[in-house]
């Protein structure tokens, strides 16, 4: 059976419905600095945020966020947030607000190998990784492969298969 | 790391056959020697054979293979390598390094 990945939620309602930017944009930060204080995310990084809202007569406002490399603080989220509230606005009041963090990475600390290759791995790694978070599928990378580089048949030498590590 | 090419994915879906033969237009003489290809819709002349070579393998299975390689030089200074399926009569392009 598929697990299904870990995610954190925090929400909060509006006294009023509001359409002010600055406001969403505030409680937006306000929930996130909530969520990276749990102990379930203290220390780690997320790959992406799912927003939603609810508005006033209209259908629940939801954005997925995919950050260009994961982020551990909520001011580093922010700017991913202003962009998607002011590239998809909601279209009307907004009642309430949800945030929810997914993409929760495996490591505490961003601590990078003394060896160099080692490193390069772990870099492009991580960049794979983070591009099939932007893209919602696995990337079309692959890597070149020699299957039977002797081979006197050009085409049964080398493939491309998915990056793999070791 | 390489971009997808699109190519024909095999059994495995996740692998992709690199340099497979591409299927080439060519004009012959009277006695079947190859004189010009065309290449993106042009016709070029071939202005040399600079070698040709016999592969024949898998006799001992049923996807036989048997091709005559040309390494072969264009009027236009562009150099390509053709091959000629012994078995189905077809012309292919394939790089073979």
């Amino acid at each position: 059976a598929r697990q299904r990945e870990p995610v954190c939620s925090a929400s909060m309602t509006f006294p009023t419905a509001t359409v002010a930017h600055e406001t969403i944009l505030r409680a937006l930060q306000a929930l996130a600095a909530q969520l990276f204080t749990r102990p379930e995310l203290r220390g780690r990084f997320v790959r992406y945020a799912l927003l939603s809202a609810s508005i006033v007569r209209r259908p629940t406002w939801q954005r997925r966020v995919a950050f260009k490399e994961p982020v551990g603080n909520p001011a580093r989220a922010l700017p991913a947030f202003k962009n998607a509230l002011a590239l998809h606005p909601p279209a009307g009041p907004v009642e309430d607000l949800t945030v929810t963090l997914g993409g929760i990475t495996g490591e505490t600390a961003r601590q990078g190998s003394l060896l160099v290759e080692v490193r390069r791995q772990d870099q492009l790694r991580e960049a794979l990784r983070q591009l099939e978070v932007v893209m919602g599928k696995r990337p079309p990378i692959y890597q070149v492969k020699d299957v039977q580089p002797w081979s006197r048949i050009p085409e049964e030498r080398r493939v491309l298969t998915p990056p793999s590590f070791p | 790391m390489v971009a997808d090419s699109g190519g024909a994915e095999g059994p495995d879906a996740s692998i992709v056959p690199l340099n497979l033969p591409q299927p080439i237009d060519v004009d012959t003489d009277a006695d079947g020697r190859l004189i010009a290809v065309w290449v993106r819709g042009r016709r070029r002349p071939v202005a040399a054979v600079r070698a040709v070579w016999r592969v024949d393998d898998r006799w001992w299975r049923d996807t036989r293979l048997s091709r005559l390689y040309l390494s072969v030089l264009l009027d236009d200074g562009l150099l390509l390598t053709v091959f000629t399926d012994l078995l189905s009569g077809g012309w292919y392009r394939q790089s073979y390094d």
